[in-house]
């Protein structure tokens, strides 16, 4: 069996690779996909807790990140397409001004 | 034995594919190995006897917040490289950050948490928590949902 650790290092080095993109990404598509990679690691560690204390409350709450992640996908991407349609650009650089 | 060879050979496809997101020239490309990631994630899950949840993550995932991302991906266009600029400041504190954690990980004693044999987070088990304890949590994602939906539709309509 695998110890407890290693899959709490695993999620470690997976959030910080998902942080260290959305520092460094300009694209916005990229960095809603670097959420979804902070989402999934933080489910990896919910899910080992779960198993290793026998406790199903953790899968539960996966569920309901699953949920909501899928809420976050829908609700940013539509936003995206409105910015790209006003602006004719993803860079989050190069976005200055708001309407009102 | 078995259990930790497959651990390491899905740990080192997890690492690479999430890098290949940030670090792919094509983003299209980097949508995949999203997907990629996405699926080993699903096959964790079902190593911790999770069935349920990785089913779930395949079909609410790979199924759904992908193809949402392939979809927005192709009907925009990107007009300058979005690729992750890894100067030698930064992928220093990438790495010193992630050693200086696993040091800190690697002192508490995670020893105490011996999984038990017969676990099983199976459909009926994980609805029966949730329709017994997390009812209005439940009821309150259901209503999130449609708010979501709602909002999804009303931003991305072309106004005339």
């Amino acid at each position: 069996m695998v110890p407890l650790s290693s899959y709490i290092m695993l999620s470690l080095i997976l959030f910080s690779i998902g942080v260290f993109g959305i520092l460094t990404t300009r694209n916005m598509i990229r960095i809603l996909m670097g959420v979804e990679i902070l989402l999934n690691s933080a489910n990896l560690n919910f899910i080992a807790f779960s198993r290793y204390m026998g406790d199903i409350t953790g899968n539960v709450f996966v569920l309901f990140t699953i949920i909501i992640a899928a809420a976050e996908a829908a609700v940013g991407l539509a936003i995206v397409m409105m910015i790209y349609r006003n602006y004719l650009t993803l860079n989050v650089g190069k976005i200055k001004e708001m309407r009102w | 034995m078995k259990d930790l060879i497959m651990f390491l050979i899905l740990s080192v496809i997890a690492v690479v594919s999430s890098l290949f997101v940030f670090l792919s020239k094509n983003i299209f490309r980097g949508a995949l190995s999203l997907s990629l990631l996405l699926v080993t994630m699903a096959m964790f899950f079902a190593m911790l006897n999770a069935e349920f949840i990785a089913a779930v993550q395949i079909l609410v995932y790979a199924g759904g917040v992908l193809v949402l991302i392939l979809f927005a991906i192709m009907l925009t266009k990107e007009r300058e490289p979005s690729v992750s600029e890894v100067t030698t400041s930064r992928a220093v504190a990438l790495i010193a950050f992630v050693v200086l954690s696993l040091f800190y990980l690697a002192k508490h004693t995670w020893e105490k948490y011996v999984p038990e044999k017969e676990f099983s987070a199976t459909g009926a088990s994980v609805g029966t928590k949730l329709f017994q304890t997390y009812v209005i949590p439940f009821e309150a994602a259901s209503f999130l949902l449609l708010a979501a939906m709602i909002g999804a539709i009303y931003l991305a309509r072309r106004r005339g």
